[in-house]
């Protein structure tokens, strides 16, 4: 059992406060990601769970237990590092077993503690060497290792995969995701990359500047993302945003003239939108090639094609604004091809213009 | 006349060699002469004054002139001795000059003063003595200086003394009459063995006159150094007397806190610019106790290895000859062993420095009790036996009675080394 | 016949991607020579000037030491008289020696005392870039004159260091620091301690520097207290710095010749003779060429030993940095 609860954190230095009030509830076993641009204060939010920063205000409670003063040892976290923080100077074994020395375990359990995380990451021929000896993706099971063989009540990532190479994050990414099964520990997973946090998420804290946009499910953040942020932030490419106009009964004005009409829950939703001026959004996958072209909602030329063999990316333009389509393959072909699409009305979004967020 | 004249040689002289080709020229025409000095680079104008005047007169000769400063000069001079290229003329001071002509690295000017006794007859005799090696003469002197007494009138008086010391137990009840919280009695400048006097004039000598043997462990010689020892002990004797060497020493002369220096002529000069307290009324000057001195002069030399010898002993001669060697003496205040030099320089001198001519007085007088140098070509080896059991005793680590023993086996074996 | 058209091996490049394998690979062969005959040419003159003004003069000095020998004597072969005499007969050398090996002794305290410093000022200690800057002056100065300052500083008359002492009482008679046996090898490496500890703290600085962060924060959550962590992270990760240090520490005691020139000249009665001054002495002083070879042999073989013997203390593979 090992829930972590976060309530109004925040942090300043100085003047300058880089998280503002932060509310979040992780529960026991529970795969939370942090998610967010760089200076987010995804990095800061998890080093003060680590108890490596100092809290400005708020508290953060482990089970219930507020942690706030309590030294890093004693909080029984443990943390894989961004370039992993290998001791250099150590074998693998010796790293893995750093942290059991400190803590009065018998040689002979930290020796079987070492043995079966290695065994479970695979790096039991690996445990006499030297760090330098190891490539990045071996370093990564070290240093993951390294925090498992504590057994801790909660897991922290600082942007674990980011110093691999695009095919070994993949491959590592999966890992993560099939030792989780294996370990199933509260964890904190901090990451500049959506796609790993959809992939790896319980839910997801999708931060910027300092305050969450929005906490959820993958699903949910992605279906109904609650601002403008998230649906650019979450998805590749991002969520197609239009400045649009509403013109009543659930009815919303495109650039370039085009209308469209939403209908049941959506138009009700239209009534509570403080003012007329809205973002549009849809996602590239929504935008749906209309058989009919006069029953088209969106008629345009494509701008550019990019054929990604699985899907092909379209660009576009409407009424001055570039759009993006995910299409079949090879339903375009050239730039110049005359595009057509429909929206299905439960797969757009409406944001309110000034505040960003969702209607 | 004789400048005329010159000037047509010397016109005649560059017409025939331009008329020459090249290779004729380099046999019969240029004659290069190195010159290497110790640390008198002040008196640079001067001898380039020297130079030109010697070419004048002996046409197409190339000066080469070097000058090293203290300590770089012995290091520079065995290096080029190991290269096979040593300079034509060396200036060396003490009693290097001596271990040099031991090793075989400078050359006999015996016999060509032996054919010119008019160039002998120049030079104070017991100072050219100083450099004979086995009978033979090695170096000539370029300028002469030996070790006296200063001694401070006002702290002399203040502790009721209006005499200079006769002895050593003089010097040694003066030192403590004078000491005090921060005052020392005595001072002696130690490097090239300018302390020797104060054994000498015990009756201590180093060695026996065939130089076989050590003769300083005697009950007089162990008296001596025990004497030393004590009155440094008791602070009647500065301890910079056995560790210093020349700036502390004179500084401390110069501060005023010390009754009596005894050091050669040109720490006078070097005091002088540095105590405000010196005026002729306060300065005392002495000849040491039964007029022993040790000196400190220096001499030229001329290199076994010069490619031009005859070339260098004309210079040499020249460099000695009245004219210069009086230019030389009034540049530098100092005494050269020119006796017809010095005689007029001093009497020149008296007029217008009275308390300089009569430090540099000292230095042409009684100089047959001249000490200090012994004609060994390892006497820097035995030299340095000696003084670390010396300084041993004097600052009080060892007892005189066995560190003069042992020094007197080393210096034995050192004896039998070579 | 080969009828191809001459081509010339430096732009044949395009060339080999269609050459048969073979041709490739005699191609490569003769491209990796000519490579190292470039590497080669890059190295010569300095190679030249090693050979010329390190090994040459080394390998001469070798056999010098079995000779008797003087710049105006020819040579004669002396077997191991020289070595026979510094090692059974010479004071002096074993006196020189055991200065020598007192001073590597102290360079140890030298760099604990550089390590406190770099610690102190790698810390957020208010206005440490100044004090790095203060500490590291003393050494780019020239020894010579750092030694007539500290020569000035312990006199026992005027010196400030006496001033001082008997000004606050805690001694009643000034100590003659220079000229008292005791004292003088001790003041000799005070002062030397001054004069280098800033650059073992620049290299110290510098090592502790290159420490990533991320370790310290690794091992606080490891549960490593603070003496772990320094022995732990902050030594092993220093130990290419450290040994850095050493190795000028052990060169440092060969070659104080300036200090100890200027300050003692070895004395009193060879308190503070080290065997680089006694080698000087001997050569220059004495005009004994062939036994200062001697003992230059015998302070050559100590250096490599020692050099060898830190090489070993810091794990053999000193110099070379690591990184995770």
């Amino acid at each position: 059992m090992a829930r972590l609860t976060l309530s109004a954190l925040r942090k300043s230095y100085g003047a300058h406060a880089v998280v503002h009030g932060v509310d979040l509830d992780v529960a026991d076993r529970e795969f939370i990601v942090l998610v967010g641009p760089s200076g987010c204060g995804k990095s800061t939010i998890l080093r003060m769970i680590a108890g490596l920063e100092e809290i400005t205000s708020g508290s953060i409670a482990i089970d219930g237990r507020v942690v706030n003063e309590v030294d890093p040892k004693d909080r029984d976290i443990a943390m894989v590092f961004q370039d992993y923080a290998l001791y250099p100077h150590m074998t693998v074994e010796q790293n893995m077993a750093f942290s059991l020395r400190y803590r009065g375990f018998a040689k002979a359990e930290i020796r079987q503690r070492v043995a079966a995380a290695a065994r479970m990451l695979d790096i039991e021929t690996l445990v006499a060497r030297l760090p330098r000896q190891l490539s990045g993706g071996q370093r990564q099971r070290v240093a993951m290792g390294r925090a498992i063989v504590r057994d801790p009540k909660v897991f922290l990532f600082d942007e674990p995969l980011s110093n691999l190479d695009a095919k070994l994050r993949v491959a590592m990414r999966t890992e993560i995701k099939a030792l989780r099964q294996r370990v199933p520990v509260t964890t904190v997973y901090v990451t500049h990359d959506q796609v790993e946090a959809m992939t790896l998420a319980d839910r997801i804290v999708v931060l910027d500047k300092g305050t969450a946009q929005q906490i959820g499910t993958p699903e949910e953040v992605y279906e109904t993302p609650a601002s403008t942020f998230v649906a650019a932030f979450m998805g590749a490419p991002p969520m197609n945003l239009l400045p649009a106009s509403l013109s009543g009964e659930g009815a919303v004005e495109l650039p370039g003239g085009t209308r469209l009409q939403l209908s049941g829950a959506s138009s009700s939703r239209l009534d509570r939108a403080p003012s007329r001026e809205i973002w549009f959004g849809v996602r590239p996958e929504h935008l749906v090639p209309a058989r009919d072209t006069s029953k088209a909602e969106i008629v345009a030329k494509a701008r550019v094609v990019e054929p990604l063999g699985s899907d092909t990316m379209v660009q576009f333009d409407l009424g001055g604004v570039a759009l993006i389509a995910r299409m079949p393959p090879k339903s375009v072909r050239a730039p110049g091809d005359p595009l057509a699409f429909t929206m299905d009305p439960h797969d757009v979004h409406v944001f309110d213009r000034a505040s960003g967020r969702r209607i | 006349m004789q400048k005329r004249r010159d000037v047509l040689k010397l016109a005649a002289g560059t017409a025939a060699a331009s008329f020459l080709p090249k290779k004729l020229y380099a046999q019969t025409g240029t004659k290069k002469l190195s010159i290497l000095t110790w640390n008198i680079i002040d008196m640079e104008p001067l001898f380039k004054q020297w130079f030109a005047t010697f070419q004048s007169q002996n046409p197409g000769v190339e000066i080469e002139w070097l000058d090293k400063k203290g300590p770089e000069l012995p290091a520079f001079y065995q290096t080029q001795l190991a290269a096979g290229t040593p300079p034509d003329i060396v200036d060396i001071q003490g009693g290097l000059g001596l271990e040099w002509a031991g090793q075989g690295a400078l050359l006999d000017l015996t016999p060509m003063l032996d054919k010119e006794p008019a160039v002998r007859a120049r030079f104070n005799p017991e100072y050219l003595a100083n450099w004979v090696f086995e009978g033979k003469n090695y170096l000539i002197p370029f300028y002469v200086s030996k070790s006296l007494l200063f001694y401070n009138k006002p702290l002399f008086k203040a502790a009721g003394i209006d005499y200079a010391p006769k002895s050593l137990d003089d010097i040694l009840s003066y030192a403590k009459a004078v000491s005090g919280a921060d005052r020392t009695g005595f001072l002696t400048l130690n490097f090239d063995w300018l302390y020797w006097p104060l054994f000498r004039m015990q009756g201590v000598d180093l060695l026996t006159p065939d130089l076989k043997k050590p003769t300083f462990n005697t009950p007089a010689g162990i008296e001596t150094a025990d004497k030393l020892a004590k009155a440094t002990a008791d602070g009647s004797i500065n301890k910079i007397s056995w560790t210093g060497r020349w700036v502390e020493p004179n500084g401390a002369f110069a501060a005023g806190n010390v009754g009596m220096m005894h050091a050669h002529s040109s720490a006078y000069f070097f005091v002088k610019t540095q105590g405000s307290w010196i005026t002729p009324e306060t300065i005392g000057i002495a000849e040491v106790p039964g007029y022993w001195s040790t000196p400190n002069s220096h001499g030229y030399a001329i290199s076994k290895g010069a490619r031009n010898p005859e070339l260098a002993w004309a210079f040499l001669k020249f460099a000695t000859e009245k004219s210069q060697a009086m230019d030389f003496a009034r540049g530098r205040t100092l005494t050269t062993a020119n006796a017809e030099v010095d005689k007029d320089f001093l009497a020149e001198l008296d007029k217008n420095d009275p308390t300089a001519a009569a430090v540099l007085r000292t230095q042409i007088e009684h100089t047959d009790k001249l000490t200090g140098n012994w004609r060994l070509s390892d006497d820097s080896a035995v030299k340095n036996i000696v003084w670390a059991e010396m300084q041993n005793i004097f600052l009080g680590r060892r007892d005189a009675k066995t560190a003069l023993a042992d020094a007197e086996k080393k210096v034995e074996r050192e004896l039998r080394r070579t | 016949m080969n009828t191809a058209p001459p081509q010339r091996a430096g732009v044949a490049g395009s060339a080999d991607a269609v050459a048969p394998p073979v041709r490739a690979a005699d191609w490569y062969r003769r491209k990796r020579t000519r490579e190292a005959m470039l590497v080669a040419c890059f190295l010569l003159p300095s190679l030249m000037i090693f050979f010329l003004y390190r090994i040459l003069p080394l390998g001469w000095n070798v056999i010098l030491s079995f000779e008797y020998w003087s710049p105006l004597k020819a040579a004669r072969f002396a077997g191991l008289d020289n070595y026979a005499e510094m090692f059974l007969e010479d004071d002096v050398f074993w006196q020189a020696l055991t200065n020598t090996l007192i001073f590597i002794l102290a360079s140890p305290i030298a760099i604990l005392l550089a390590l406190a410093v770099a610690l102190a000022v790698n810390s957020d200690l208010k206005g440490a870039a100044i004090y790095r800057t203060i500490i590291f002056l003393s050494y780019p100065l020239m020894s010579v004159a750092v030694g007539i300052v500290w020569r000035w500083l312990y006199d026992e008359r005027g010196g400030f260091i006496n001033f001082v002492l008997r000004g606050t009482g805690l001694i009643k008679e000034p100590i003659p620091f220079l000229q008292s046996f005791g004292w003088a090898l001790p003041s000799v490496i005070l002062a030397d301690i001054w004069q280098v500890v800033g650059f073992y703290m620049i290299i110290l600085l510098t090592g502790l520097q290159s420490i990533p962060q991320h370790l310290y924060e690794a091992a606080r959550i490891d549960g490593a207290p603070a003496s772990a962590r320094f022995l732990r992270i902050t030594l092993p990760m220093l130990r290419p710095s450290l040994f850095i240090c050493a190795v000028i520490g052990i060169l440092n005691s060969f070659t104080a010749f300036d200090l100890v020139y200027v300050m003692t000249g070895g004395g009193p009665a060879h308190a503070t003779e080290l065997l680089v001054t006694h080698i000087y002495n001997m050569g220059f002083g004495e005009t004994r060429f062939d036994y200062a070879a001697a003992l230059t042999v015998v302070q050559f073989t100590l250096l490599v030993i020692l050099t060898f013997l830190a090489n070993r203390a810091v794990g053999g593979n000193a110099g070379s940095v690591e990184s995770a």
